[in-house]
């Protein structure tokens, strides 16, 4: 019996181009054989890159993003992520399956970099399954490629593969199979 | 790798320790967390960590506290202390208490990790060297004898192999090189360990004495003879006797010694049983009993029994590698004997310990450390502790006719500059060379400047 296929709506927040929205929910597709809505998010909701560059408070962000509707929201966000303990993060997730960010303001490459917005849009794919994969209940996974992986410097997220291990992808088939989950706390 | 390591969280703050714990076991960490200073070191001390994270402000015990306390259980694991401020003081608190680093909260995620990896390989490093050490140091060992001597190791596989029989052993070598020591090594290295060592300092012995002393007697057998007395020869039974300073036994002595020897039998003075005793013999002199017996004073015959093992131990000033070994092995004891904290001997003093020529041999380096210990005002033994004539160029190596190329230039060199009083532009131009050639060749020979003696 196929599982049954999870309805994720991806949205964009602040300066995030619609060139990076497409790959990601491109990758997000096909890695988790999701059904992905894009679209802008409000700008009153302010979850983009401040007017004075402040970082935003990823706790605090996925704490407004619950209170929208739909069953699985991703946002990607220009704004610069952190929290009480760490000084910044890529991502965060509340275990669930109900929302996700994933942060750009550090996965972009140097601009001397000729594989510029290519590689930013590949990064933010990574990061946004690694965020998906903590929303369906993953922990960190020690397999150097798998995409569960932690990193915290964008040259750990390269060196990740762009997949997940068979052991974390076992474990997402047998969400989607169970239909959605119970909120848990929260990962980045 | 990281499956082993254990890190100690300790904060106050529930979302902090947890975060942390999260992360770090993420890392592959295996984490303990404590919600305070109490909580930490008692979970401390029932395990210790490898690696400690500390909040610095926390109700009660603080961290600079719990850190301070966890070292006077005597440990020296690293800790990394978090603050929540970043002032310059705090650091230099935590630093001067025997943090190995310091992290602000909210922490950057890619230093903690470099941080925590960086301390966790290094305390393995440093763990890596203790086993290794004590390894090494093992078998430069051989019961309570210590050399790395490639003539001193031959000598522990022959004694070794001695050991194994009943042969008796002749030890010569200078006063000093440790004959004893190796007398009572080959005890205890035989299957007669848990029988008796008698030792008999054969110099010290009253001819008329020696008699009885060594073979007893009956109840009666002269005068003074109130009671019987067994020999130290009986009394040494399944056992080892040392003849220690065998080359001052006297005539009649070497006479009765031979004919024991020989016969493995004796009677006490004044007495008709005949006992047979299973004893191993070792003897050891600093004479020259080859000499003697060309003189004429030791008896030939006696010789030839004697020495049917023949051990020869070198100087020291001829196995100068051990000289380092030996005096960090009697620092470390007369430290802990004398519970003085000295915990290294200075490499300045170590360089004067290495080129002095040592004629009372392992006993005067042992004297010599002794003295120091006891001297020593800091945990480090300097040129200052050690005495005046050790710290004199000419108690260097004197060019004999065997000294090495490099001995005796280090010692020429030592004395050009003690004769120029340390003036280094007028000791190179008599000796030659530039400047920084000199500086080289000091550095290289660890040479250093004596105070002046007074007077
Ligand atoms: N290799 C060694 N390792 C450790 N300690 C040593 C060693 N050699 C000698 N010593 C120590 O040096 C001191 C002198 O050793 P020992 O009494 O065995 O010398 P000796 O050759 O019998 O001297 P003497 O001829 O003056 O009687 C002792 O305290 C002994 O423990
Ligand atoms: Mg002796
Ligand atoms: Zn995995
Ligand atoms: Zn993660």
């Amino acid at each position: 019996m196929a599982a049954p296929t999870p309805r994720i709506d991806l949205m964009l927040a602040g300066g995030v181009t619609g060139e990076v929205g497409a790959r990601v929910a491109q990758v997000v597709t096909e890695r988790l054989g999701a059904q992905v809505s894009l679209s802008r998010a409000p700008a009153a909701a302010a979850w983009g890159k401040s007017p004075d560059g402040a970082q935003r408070d990823a706790g605090a962000l996925l704490e407004s993003l619950l209170a929208g509707a739909g069953e699985t929201r991703l946002l990607l966000t220009d704004a610069d992520l952190c929290t009480p303990v760490l000084q910044y993060v890529f991502g965060a997730a509340r275990r669930g399956a109900t929302v996700a960010v994933v942060s750009l303001a550090r996965l972009a490459a140097p601009a001397a970099d000729p594989r510029g917005p290519a590689l930013l849009a590949e990064r933010a794919g990574k990061e946004a399954l690694h965020e998906l994969g903590h929303g369906f209940g993953l922990t960190h996974c020690r397999e150097p490629h798998c995409l569960m992986r932690l990193a915290h410097t964008v040259q750990q997220v390269d060196e990740r593969g762009n997949d997940f291990c068979s052991a974390c992808r076992d474990h997402l088939n047998e969400v989607f199979s169970a239909g959605p989950t119970q909120p848990g706390g929260s990962r980045s | 790798m990281n499956g082993q390591t254990r890190i100690l969280v300790v904060d106050d703050e529930l979302h902090m320790r947890s975060a942390l714990a999260d992360w770090l076991g993420d890392e592959g960490y295996d984490v303990v967390t404590a919600a305070g200073g109490e909580e930490a070191i008692r979970l401390f001390g029932e395990r210790p960590a490898d690696l400690l994270l500390l909040d610095l402000k926390m109700p009660g015990i603080d961290g600079i506290e719990t850190m301070r306390r966890i070292r006077t259980i005597g440990s020296s694991v690293p800790v990394i202390i978090i603050t929540a401020y970043a002032t310059i003081e705090t650091a230099v608190a935590a630093m001067k208490v025997g943090a190995a680093d310091y992290l602000v909260k909210p922490v950057n995620p890619e230093e903690l990790s470099v941080i925590v990896r960086k301390l966790v390989t290094h305390q393995q490093v440093l763990q890596e060297n203790i086993a290794l050490r004590k390894q090494l140091e093992k078998s430069y060992e051989f019961h309570d004898l210590l050399s790395k001597n490639a003539r001193m190791q031959e000598i522990f596989s022959l004694v070794r192999s001695a050991a194994q029989s009943s042969a008796t052993v002749l030890i010569q070598g200078e006063s000093g090189t440790g004959k004893e020591l190796v007398a009572r090594a080959i005890h205890r290295a035989s299957d007669r360990a848990k029988g008796p060592f008698l030792a008999i300092s054969c110099g010290a012995l009253a001819e008329s004495l020696c008699e009885s002393e060594l073979f007893g007697h009956e109840k009666g057998a002269f005068t003074d003879a109130k009671f019987l007395k067994r020999g130290k020869i009986e009394l040494a039974d399944k056992g080892t006797l040392f003849f220690d300073e065998i080359g001052d036994l006297g005539p009649k002595m070497q006479v009765d010694l031979l004919r024991f020897l020989q016969t493995r039998e004796l009677q006490r003075v004044g007495g008709n049983e005949v006992l047979r005793v299973d004893v191993r013999v070792v003897a050891a002199t600093n004479r020259p009993l080859e000499h003697m017996v060309e003189e004429g004073t030791f008896r030939r015959d006696l010789y030839y029994r004697l020495n049917v093992i023949s051990v020869f131990l070198p100087p020291l000033r001829e196995r100068r590698e051990d000289i380092p070994l030996l005096g960090d092995h009697f620092l470390r004891w007369f430290a802990a004997h004398t519970r003085k904290n000295v915990e290294r001997i200075s490499s300045a003093a170590m360089g004067i310990l290495a080129r002095y020529h040592w004629p009372g041999n392992v006993r005067e380096l042992e004297n010599v450390v002794e003295r120091a210990v006891v001297l020593c005002g800091s945990n480090l033994i300097t040129p200052e502790d050690l005495p005046e004539p050790l710290r004199q160029p000419q108690a260097l190596v004197e060019a004999g006719p065997d000294a090495t190329l490099e001995a005796v230039e280090r010692a020429h060199i030592e004395r050009v500059l003690a004769h120029n009083g340390w003036n280094i532009q007028r000791s190179a131009e008599i000796l030659g060379i530039d400047r920084m050639t000199l500086y080289r060749k000091i550095r290289r020979f660890n040479l250093v400047r004596t105070k002046p003696v007074p007077g």
